[in-house]
């Protein structure tokens, strides 16, 4: 199947945890892990790519934690994939034609590349401050399932309630 | 790196081969993996997805081979994808089965599902024979590569000078 790794799908909520607290605001990594219902480690593997690619920032000591390197206008959902997949390329004759000595005039490369460019702006223009607007259907949802606690097979997030989109 | 496999890369060759050809031409698999320099059971068993998928059609006995199970116009690349990948899915939420708990209104969800839609909408619409009207200069690419032989690394096709 075409698709992003786990990796990138938990980036992209770790990311969101942040861009729906307070412009600025720092969490433990510990937190997210737990309001997100992600393994601890995974986590941190994944704030280590995202603070490579100047998406998170990270501070040590008492009050520290991760927070968003840039306002989440500025982040958008195609760099998260970027920085975890490193890249979007549908074939690997899109990001190194040399692979194939026929990619210069070949009929079905051209499409590839056409195909990834669709996918690729689309993400790009995908912000997280969008993401993060609190929707009215997906509030109940985290609520609900904070108040069950941990739900078998929830790959996704919880938070404090009224904090998270 | 989001990307289509190595089969759905092989099996796009094998299809565009076979588009590239009169209409109704039946080859041998041994003869589409020599030429598109394709490992056979490899070939094989990309055949067999298609087949499934009613792209390919094959004939046993004598003059028996695969051809095109409909007209290279009615073949979609997302057809394609389908028939070996199973599909487009940007991300697992978007699969039935699995549910996500927090999936209702979830934006990010949303937004993996378009890029999805978008995708597909995208890769229905590119059809093998236009794929095919494409090719005078991929022709002159097989030609050069054919003399040149075998070029070390070529994953692609070497083909006679009928084939695009």
């Amino acid at each position: 199947m075409l698709g992003i790794s786990r990796q990138t799908d938990y980036a992209a909520r770790v990311v969101l945890h942040l861009a729906c607290l307070a412009p600025e605001a720092k969490v433990p990594i510990a937190d997210i892990a737990k309001h997100r219902m992600l393994p601890l480690e995974f986590v941190r593997r994944i704030v280590g790519d995202l603070v490579r690619a100047g998406i998170l920032a990270t501070s040590r000591g008492s009050g520290g934690g991760v927070r968003l390197a840039r306002p989440a206008a500025e982040i958008s959902l195609g760099e998260v994939v970027h920085a975890m997949e490193g890249g979007v390329a549908l074939n690997h004759c899109v990001s190194d034609r040399r692979v194939c000595p026929l990619a210069a005039a070949c009929p079905v490369q051209s499409i590839w590349v056409e195909a990834t460019h669709v996918l690729d702006s689309y993400l790009a223009s995908v912000r997280f401050d969008a993401l993060a607007q609190r929707s009215e259907a997906h509030q109940p949802a985290h609520l609900r399932v904070q108040a069950i606690g941990r739900v078998r097979g929830a790959r996704g997030c919880a938070g404090p309630k009224g904090a998270l989109a | 790196m989001i990307g289509i496999s190595r089969q759905s890369d092989y099996a796009a060759r094998l299809v565009l081969h076979l588009a590239c050809l009169p209409a109704g031409t039946r080859v041998t698999i041994p003869e589409i993996s020599r030429i598109r320099l394709l490992p056979a059971p490899y070939t094989r068993r990309i055949v067999a997805d298609l087949v499934k998928a009613g792209i390919l059609q094959t004939a046993r006995g004598t003059g028996g081979g695969i051809n095109l199970a409909r007209p290279a116009s009615a073949i979609s690349l997302l057809d394609i994808l389908e028939a070996v990948e199973g599909g487009v899915v940007l991300n697992a939420c978007l699969e039935g089965g699995k549910p996500c708990v927090f999936s209702q209104g979830c934006r990010v969800q949303r937004a993996w599902g378009q890029a999805t839609d978008l995708l597909q909408r995208h890769l229905a619409t590119v059809t093998f024979d236009t794929l095919v009207d494409d090719s005078p200069e991929h022709q002159a690419a097989h030609l050069t590569t054919h003399q040149a032989g075998a070029t070390e690394g070529h994953k692609a096709s070497r083909s006679p000078s009928s084939v695009s």
